[in-house]
């Protein structure tokens, strides 16, 4: 009972969901290694890939296996933009004047490498969602396909194959960050409006929607062109992070990955991509620590190869069975925390505080009363 | 005599490979109305209803609505022209709450734009309060206001069919039709269900047109009453006329002149 | 409830004995097993080891403190999709590094190996090699595949850490990564030229037919400088073909293409991977053609010989060393190869990580002061007098691709065997 209580309070959830974690990500820019820099910068780019995903996948129910696709697109667009003129002409064969010159700030570039997947995926949507279930699925994995011949056909523009290393960061872990909110927010501001009834209504069943007048069609296309685009921004600030891309690295193990997060985590809600980025940035590399042997102890262990891609299967299998909604489930504890009003409403309010007070006072005061009653009976054991 | 809200269908007929569904179907649902459509199963009344809602479009026909062609239109457009439907086998939206589900029919009433809904702009409050007054109307319209909060998949069997209606009635329909609204009810939940709809008749005066099996329910309620088998309409009157016409005791009351 | 709790309890065992690792220390989270015998199960998911791994080192290479030891930075790939290629190299380059510290190490210090496993992942290269950067490694190794060669390279690059590749064979690499990238392996360009002179020189070709499989920059970059220099010698290409998919497997077009012609090109250049070669041989042979067919070291597979059996015959493909040498530096190396993980050497990958070690212990010992990041880069153009497995390695001028030789290899009977080796100029 008083679990519940806690986690409905204001102020908990400000300091676990918001201030904690702003602390953390502060602390880690300024004195933490460029390893962890880096890593957590990862994870914040893939909470925005995988709760874009969630969008098409868990929200509207079209299940898009073309992410990498529309993460290609972004990566492409926004080098290409980002990238000195200098530098492009140095290392792309043949590239035409106007791309070598074009530039703009990365925002910009962010922005029009969104609009266009965005515009690429009304137009591919257009045709292709009208198809159901697993044939929609495939269909999807088919964009992946041809955005990588596409890139690796057009030399001149793309460099192909060969791909382009040199990119600039111009945007730290904090940068990154901000842009994170943003997206969320808006992405929040969407389910949390008609359209995200309407993306809901047509996924439990699309019939009944049109019969009450909702373009079921449209909304379809709206929902993988909204999620095209932050998946796109997600690929542009990714590109900047590498400094290297390739069109095999926006292929079919990418996709998976992005799947496998959005699954894991919970594609029903936006909070379960914090979850599944999580699970997938951080795990596999530190069991990959575990696969050239350890000890615990006197435990020797050796070394088994692929014993981080066993345990991961295991995981997926694990949740697949017994919580199929995801680590996350329905509950939308994170986002409702950053994004409602709510919250920072409450904090102003007297109560709030008190009550969490009182919360983690009952706690201590339970440990310490259980503790009491141990003593007691080891004492009248003694006496004994 | 058609008035620009009468529903009108001229040789209306559904063809499917090999079986003709409906065949010929002429009839004229005038404004304000209850109307039956009665029949065996098989008979084809389901098909005339999904065919006026637009899920499927006749081979041949036309179905007008005052000077506009239904059966040109796609599914939600009709909807938009004030046609609203319950289904046969009960089609709310199970993962959403009772409230939810009203308010995705408000929405074709209560439009805003993605720069109102982005910045929460006055609209978009007023907008989503209003949905939200409307709601609860709707729902103690029908009694059901105590489960607004509610999954709706949570909801006893019949509340859930008095939840469809408040879903549809939520667009402001013109006319409303029911698809077996009766279907397995026991008989104090019928005649409940009379008083609603009888109620909700008087209150917003839409047409009606009723699909169904239940006889106490049809001839309770209707005005008019057409009645099918294998596709034709093979009688239509008042509920007096139908219930003594030779056709229709045959094929369907079975034989016997019964008692309304 | 119940399930809710067991599926947390697995995250957390998972998560638990990972961080036991993760967090033993910057210096050796990926060093050998030490001391333990055990043989590894082969990797399962989506890597494809080769071989079965018996890990039984002779000596331990402990974490020490880094006062005592030098720390090289290796970015390995040994699961995943590169993991045939990248095991054995891990494997013979972890050898190296212990015959090295059981003969007293780098002046009197210890190398300390520090192997990261990426996963063959493109962020993971990324990741590892900033990790490696900030373990303070003043070298990192790694790479066979050209585009995350240019991933790690990159990162390398910009913290100014010399970065040297043993098996990523484009020639341009170093151009595109920047001046700390270099290449112990020989380029694209060299093998392409130097097969083209076998075919002209040796075989007397003048007419060819080229190949291409477009999927890979690899590929491409082998067909291009074959063609330039084949009609360079006088040669000319009479026909060329190319296609785009992985796992292409009707060549039927191509073989009509070629009866077509009035007179049979003297050879044939096969630029693609050793996957697609058994069935591209069986058809080419059955349709009675029996004219040379050439290829690149991505033909450095035994199993070619073994499945296609004797249509591999007068099959020729540049590589980086001569498996059938008797020399006793390469038949010592395979032996103990063997001794230690059970196989011979599953592919030229292990000599030359190995050579790649032996050259790193040679620049290291060149440095009179600190061992760091900008001493080592100035050295490594300075060695100039290392000869390994693989040939003799060393930079020449600007240039940051050795002068290697390379090894012409044909298939026979199931078998391998050597033909040449040619030393460009």
């Amino acid at each position: 009972m008083k679990n519940k209580k806690i986690t409905q309070n204001s102020g908990f959830r400000f300091l676990i969901v918001i201030a904690i974690p702003l602390a953390f990500f502060i602390i880690c820019q300024f004195s933490m290694s460029a390893y962890w820099q880096k890593m957590i910068t990862l994870f914040l780019i893939n909470v925005l890939l995988c709760a874009s995903l969630n969008l098409t996948n868990g929200f509207t129910g079209i299940f898009s296996m073309g992410h990498s696709g529309f993460m290609a697109i972004g990566a492409y667009f926004t080098t290409l933009l980002i990238m000195s003129s200098a530098d492009k002409t140095a290392r792309i064969e043949g590239i035409p004047g106007w791309l070598a010159n074009v530039h703009a700030p990365f925002w910009v570039a962010l922005l029009i490498a969104g609009v266009v997947a965005l515009g690429v995926a009304a137009l591919v949507g257009s045709l292709v969602l009208k198809a159901k279930g697993d044939y929609l699925s495939v269909m999807t994995l088919g964009l992946i396909f041809i955005i990588k011949g596409i890139v690796e056909n057009n030399d001149s523009i793309t460099n192909g194959s060969r791909g382009l290393s040199g990119i600039p960061n111009k945007l730290n872990l904090l940068g990154v960050l901000v842009v994170l909110i943003l997206s969320l927010f808006i992405l929040y501001k969407v389910v949390h409006s008609s359209f995200g009834r309407s993306m809901l209504a047509i996924r439990d069943d699309e019939a009944a929607a049109s019969s009450l007048g909702i373009h079921a069609a449209a909304i379809k296309i709206l929902s993988f062109s909204i999620g095209a685009f932050f998946g796109a921004v997600g690929g542009g600030l990714w590109a900047m992070l590498q400094g290297t891309i390739s069109p095999s690295y926006f292929y079919l193990n990418e996709t998976f990955q992005i799947v496998e997060m959005s699954v894991l985590g919970g594609m029903y809600t936006l909070s379960g991509s914090f979850y599944g980025a999580a699970i997938l940035t951080f795990l596999p590399q530190l069991l990959s620590n575990l696969e050239s042997g350890f000890s615990i102890g006197p435990v020797e262990v050796p070394a088994l190869y692929g014993l981080s891609n066993i345990i991961m299967s295991i995981i997926f299998i694990l949740v697949i069975m017994f919580r199929p909604r995801g680590v996350s489930g329905t509950s939308e504890f994170i986002t409702d925390t950053m994004f409602s009003a709510k919250t920072y409403r409450d904090l102003f309010h007297r109560e709030t505080w008190q009550e969490f007070a009182d919360i983690v006072k009952t706690v201590f005061t339970k440990n310490k009363s259980k503790a009491e009653v141990l003593h007691t009976t080891e004492k009248k054991e003694e006496k004994l | 005599m058609a008035t620009s809200e009468d529903l009108v269908l001229r040789n209306v007929s559904m063809q499917f490979k090999g079986v003709r569904a409906v065949d010929d179907f002429n009839g004229t649902f005038e404004h304000g109305k209850i109307y039956g459509l009665i029949g065996t199963n098989g008979a084809g009344k389901s098909t005339v209803i999904n065919m006026i809602t637009g899920s499927i479009k006749p081979t041949k026909g036309e179905i007008l609505l005052g000077d506009v062609r239904l059966d040109k239109l796609p599914a939600y457009k009709i909807a938009g022209c004030g046609l609203a439907r319950t289904f046969q086998n009960l089609r709310v939206f199970k993962q959403m709450t009772v409230e939810e589900n009203i308010k995705i029919a408000e929405q074709m009433h209560h439009r805003y734009g993605f720069f109102d809904m982005l910045f929460s702009t006055g609209k978009f409050r007023n907008q989503e309060n209003a949905m939200r007054e409307n709601a609860k109307k709707y729902l103690d319209m029908v009694g059901i206001t105590r489960y607004a909060n509610q999954r709706a998949d949570n909801l006893a069997y019949g509340h859930q069919k008095m939840l469809e209606i408040a879903r549809c009635l939520a667009t402001d329909p013109k006319i409303l039709l029911l698809d077996e609204p009766a279907a397995g009810m026991n008989p104090n939940e019928s005649l409940q269900l009379v008083e609603d709809i009888k109620r909700i008749h008087a209150e917003t005066n839409i047409t009606i047109i009723l699909v169904e099996h239940d006889m106490k329910v049809v001839m309770g309620l209707c005005e008019y009453i057409y009645a099918m088998a294998s596709g034709k309409i093979i009688a239509s009157g008042t509920p007096d006329e139908i219930s003594h016409d030779q056709a229709v005791i045959e094929a369907y009351l079975g034989g016997e002149r019964k008692d309304a | 409830m119940m399930k809710r709790k067991l599926m947390a309890l697995v995250l957390c065992a998972g998560m638990t004995t990972a961080l036991f690792t993760g967090c033993g220390g910057s210096t050796g989270s990926g060093s050998s097993a030490a001391d333990s015998s055990a043989s590894a199960s082969s990797a399962a998911g989506s890597s494809a080891s080769a071989g079965s791994l018996d890990a039984v080192s002779t000596t331990s290479t402990d974490a020490a403190a880094s006062g005592d030891s030098i720390t090289v930075g290796c970015v390995v790939n040994t699961t995943g999709q590169m993991a045939a290629y990248e095991v054995p190299a891990a494997n013979a380059m972890q050898m190296a590094v212990d015959e090295i510290n059981d003969a007293g190490g780098v002046k009197g210090k210890k190398i300390n190996l520090e192997l990261i496993n990426a996963q063959s992942d493109a962020s993971q290269n990324s990741t590892a090699t900033t990790k490696l950067i900030d373990d303070g490694a003043p070298v990192i190794i790694g790479e066979c595949e050209s585009t995350l060669a240019m991933t790690a390279g990159s990162v390398a690059q910009a913290a100014g850490v010399p970065f040297i590749t043993y098996g990523a064979t484009l020639p341009d690499l170093p151009d595109r990564v920047g001046d700390c990238f270099y290449m112990t392996c020989y380029s694209d360009k060299v093998q392409a030229y130097a097969m083209a002179e076998y075919a002209y020189n040796d075989l007397g070709a003048r007419t060819a037919y080229v190949i291409e499989d477009t999927t890979s920059e690899y590929t491409e970059a082998l067909s291009k400088y074959f063609k330039e220099h084949f009609t360079e010698l006088g040669g000319s290409v009479v026909l060329e073909d190319s296609y785009d998919e992985n796992g292409y497997t009707d060549y039927s077009a191509e073989i009509a293409k070629v009866q077509a012609l009035d007179a049979e090109p003297d050879i044939l250049y096969f630029a693609s991977f050793s996957d697609q070669a058994p069935t591209m041989l069986s058809q080419f042979r059955s349709a009675g053609l029996s004219m040379p067919i050439l290829s690149g070291d991505g033909f450095d597979a035994i199993s070619i010989a073994e499945v296609a059996g004797k249509d591999a015959n007068n099959v020729y493909y540049t590589t980086h060393i001569d498996v059938t040498s008797t020399d006793s530096s390469y038949t010592d190396f395979v032996k103990k190869y063997n001794d230690l993980y059970g196989s011979d050497p599953e592919n030229a990958f292990a000599s030359l990580g190995y050579d790649t070690v032996y050259f790193v212990k040679d620049v290291l010992e060149s440095i009179d002061g600190d061992i760091t990041k900008d001493s080592v880069k100035e050295a490594i153009g300075q060695v100039k007098d290392f000869k390994g497995l693989t040939g003799a390695i060393s930079f020449e001028g600007d240039s940051h691709v050795p002068n290697k030789q390379v090894v012409i290899q044909e298939f026979k009977d199931g078998g391998v065997e050597h033909v040449t080796t040619i030393q460009p100029e």
